[in-house]
């Protein structure tokens, strides 16, 4: 079978420096290229990319802020040109690189869409016998009427995706789109995009919901400045990922650390990775230690930015050992972005572990108003209330 | 991906195209008090202050200013005036077309000709109602006694006239609206220029009085045989002079054809400059 995307030895150039009107104006009405070919000096946002997607395939991409996975899709999209590469694919083409671009604010919520409807291409006859589906889906019935202007962000978030996810493309390219809107409209996306698939859609799908890219895609890109660093299984691409992002805050050089942790991941009860839970779910935290000199505690500490949880302490000793650790725990969390560690605890040991594979992280889910780190879960009422007036 | 020519494009968005303009009009007139109105109060205001200047301040004979015998100042400056509007109000538009949409450029892909083609049919709607506007006064003017036309054939060729003048904006607008996304000058030399430019073009007096050598000289601008032909057709029921109107449908073609095949090059360019 025939990809439905083709992307071969895909480059980009951008300039670094914004170069003076008139050189622009040489150039450009040239018609050439604006990040030019050979000349100028410029910053290489996508560079020597390929992949294919296979019809009802879904690809991820994913890496850190600046790898160029917007550029790519902006590529994909045919609104950049590349600078060298080619790009061929077969079917409707649909973009949701941001929703709601082109909603004009003054007008009201049924105009946008057919307005927007235009935009994507989509026939006006089909559009206006489906603008009531539009508003169900957006959840937006009542609204229709309302000019845009008045609308909170998530509701123009999800009248986007609605009018989107009805031009029913073949290949649908999804930039972060996902993450606006509040999780029950991110699952009704995610059940949405399953029909597409079901009818034999492609997807190109960008994100940084590391938990999504894992249940949702089937092989994933990795990107490092603009460079393919991995492509293949969710699983090796999105631990690839966290370790490259720790690599810089990571520490201690393996040989100088006391304690090395060979790998750590969490995992749900059926030994499914986790990236995601819910604040108050039970979770298990896999971790293989290597001791490499001396009797060393293991400390297990989780980190949210600032904050630090020391929630146990293992002693394991013999030097050259390496010990399975398991740990059951439950998510009595806050809301917000974890990561799990180790710390070596002893004299002259303190702080010199390594971590081979990367911390694991955990985003902690939930719609609790508290702050901090620990959800304590209270039960507050009010039991009594007096007035300071005596009658 | 199937490389299609650029007509091809804009045919399978002409939806998109009547969708813009639409949003244009929409949004313009929303908040206004008077709305559609707007569209004949300027080029109204712009006669009455040439009527006063020339008919009443500086007593300028009607015959001496357009050139026939028969016909009323007021009527024979608007019949320019409205045209002129329409002129003004597209380049306007188109000139900023393209950083104003940029949201969209960066975002979402289609034939990028839209924008331009949009500003000229927004402006062209206007101009259709300022068109009713002029009816209402030649009609007046004729209920008055002061203008006699007998009916002609001549009046076929408004279309024709209104086809060649709008091909002409179309090709300026796809011009303007990419030499401002590169170039921001673009914008503040138009803007500067108009004004100057209606007064070299016929629009509130006519040339008939020039030199036959100042003649050719003003008709090689192509806006001044098409308001020309506007009132040959209009005010005296007659066909539009051959030579310089198919000399004006010339200019207008090159432009349009000049002007989209450039555009059309450096299109792709829009999204990462505007």
């Amino acid at each position: 079978m025939r990809p439905a995307v083709e992307v071969e030895r895909l480059s980009k150039r951008f300039h670094r420096v914004s170069r003076s009107p008139l050189r622009r104006i040489v150039s450009g009405l040239r018609g050439q290229s604006v990040s030019a070919r050979k000349t100028e000096s410029g910053f290489w946002a996508v560079q020597n990319v390929s992949f294919c997607v296979a019809p009802g395939e879904v690809l991820g991409i994913i890496g850190p802020n600046g790898a160029g996975k917007s550029t790519i899709l902006k590529l994909l999209a045919g609104i950049l040109r590349p600078t060298e590469g080619a790009i061929a694919y077969r079917g409707r083409m649909s973009a949701l690189i941001e929703l709601g671009a082109g909603f004009h604010p003054e007008l009201t919520g049924r105009e946008n869409v057919r307005l927007n409807a235009a935009i994507l291409g989509v026939p006006q006859a089909r559009i206006r016998s489906r603008i009531d589906e539009v508003a169900e889906f957006a959840d937006l019935r009542d609204f229709m009427e309302m000019p845009v202007k008045h609308y909170s962000s998530g509701m123009t978030a999800r009248l986007g995706f609605s009018i989107a996810a009805h031009v029913e493309p073949e290949i649908l390219l999804v930039d972060e789109v996902l993450s606006v809107g509040d999780r029950v409209f991110r699952g009704r996306c995610i059940d949405r995009m399953n029909s597409f698939l079901r009818r034999g859609a492609t997807i190109v799908f960008v994100s940084h919901d590391l938990q999504t890219v894992h249940s949702f895609c089937g092989r994933v890109l990795l990107l490092d400045r603009g460079r393919a660093a991995y492509i293949g299984a969710p699983t090796e691409a999105i631990a690839r990922y966290q370790r490259q992002t720790d690599a810089a805050s990571c520490g201690v050089a393996e040989a100088d650390a006391a304690l090395v942790v060979e790998y750590a991941r969490i995992v749900d009860e059926n030994g499914i990775q986790r990236f995601e839970a819910a604040s108050g779910e039970w979770f298990t935290l896999e971790a293989e230690l290597s001791v490499r000199f001396g009797d060393t505690a293991a400390t297990l500490v989780v980190v949210r930015r600032s904050d630090e949880l020391i929630v146990g302490r293992i002693r394991i000793n013999g030097e050259g050992r390496t010990f399975r650790v398991q740990v059951k725990m439950r998510a009595n969390l806050l809301p917000g972005e974890y990561e799990f560690g180790f710390e070596a605890a002893g004299e002259r040991l303190a702080g010199r572990v390594a971590t081979a594979g990367g911390a694991p992280r955990l985003m902690v889910l939930g719609c609790n108003q508290a702050s901090g780190v620990v959800d304590v879960r209270p039960r507050i009422e009010v039991v009594a209330a007096t007035s300071a007036r005596t009658t | 991906m199937k490389a299609r020519s650029p007509i091809h494009e804009i045919v399978a968005y002409r939806e998109l195209l009547w969708m813009l303009v639409w949003r244009d009009i929409r949004v313009r007139y929303k908040h206004s008090l008077l709305g559609a109105a707007w569209a004949i109060i300027p080029p109204l205001a712009t006669t009455l202050v040439f009527v006063a200047v020339f008919c009443h301040a500086l007593k300028v004979p009607a015959r001496a200013l357009t050139g026939y015998e028969q016909v009323p100042y007021p009527l024979f400056a608007l019949a320019g005036v409205v045209p002129w509007t329409y002129f003004a109000a597209a380049l306007s538009g188109a000139v900023g077309c393209l950083v104003v949409n940029r949201p969209l450029l960066t975002k979402i892909r289609f034939p990028r000709e839209v924008f331009p083609f949009a500003a000229v049919g927004s402006a062209m709607v206007d101009f259709c109602v300022a068109a009713i506007a002029f009816a209402g006064v030649a009609g007046w003017y004729a209920w008055r006694g002061e203008w006699v036309i007998q009916p002609s054939w001549a009046l076929a060729f408004l279309p024709l006239i209104v086809l060649v003048q709008t091909t002409l904006l179309a090709g300026l607008a796809l011009l303007l609206a990419m030499g401002n996304a590169f170039y921001r000058d673009i914008g503040f030399i138009l803007r500067s220029m108009l004004p100057l430019l209606m007064f070299v073009t016929n629009v509130v007096y006519d040339f008939s009085g020039l030199g036959p050598r100042w003649r050719v000289i003003a008709n090689l601008n192509p806006l001044t045989p098409i308001i020309a032909a506007y009132r040959q057709c209009l005010l005296a029921g007659r066909f539009p002079d051959a030579l310089t109107f198919s000399y004006a449908a010339g200019v207008a073609l090159l432009t349009l054809v000049v002007g989209w095949a450039w555009y059309h090059r450096a299109e792709h360019a829009f999204a990462e400059i505007a």
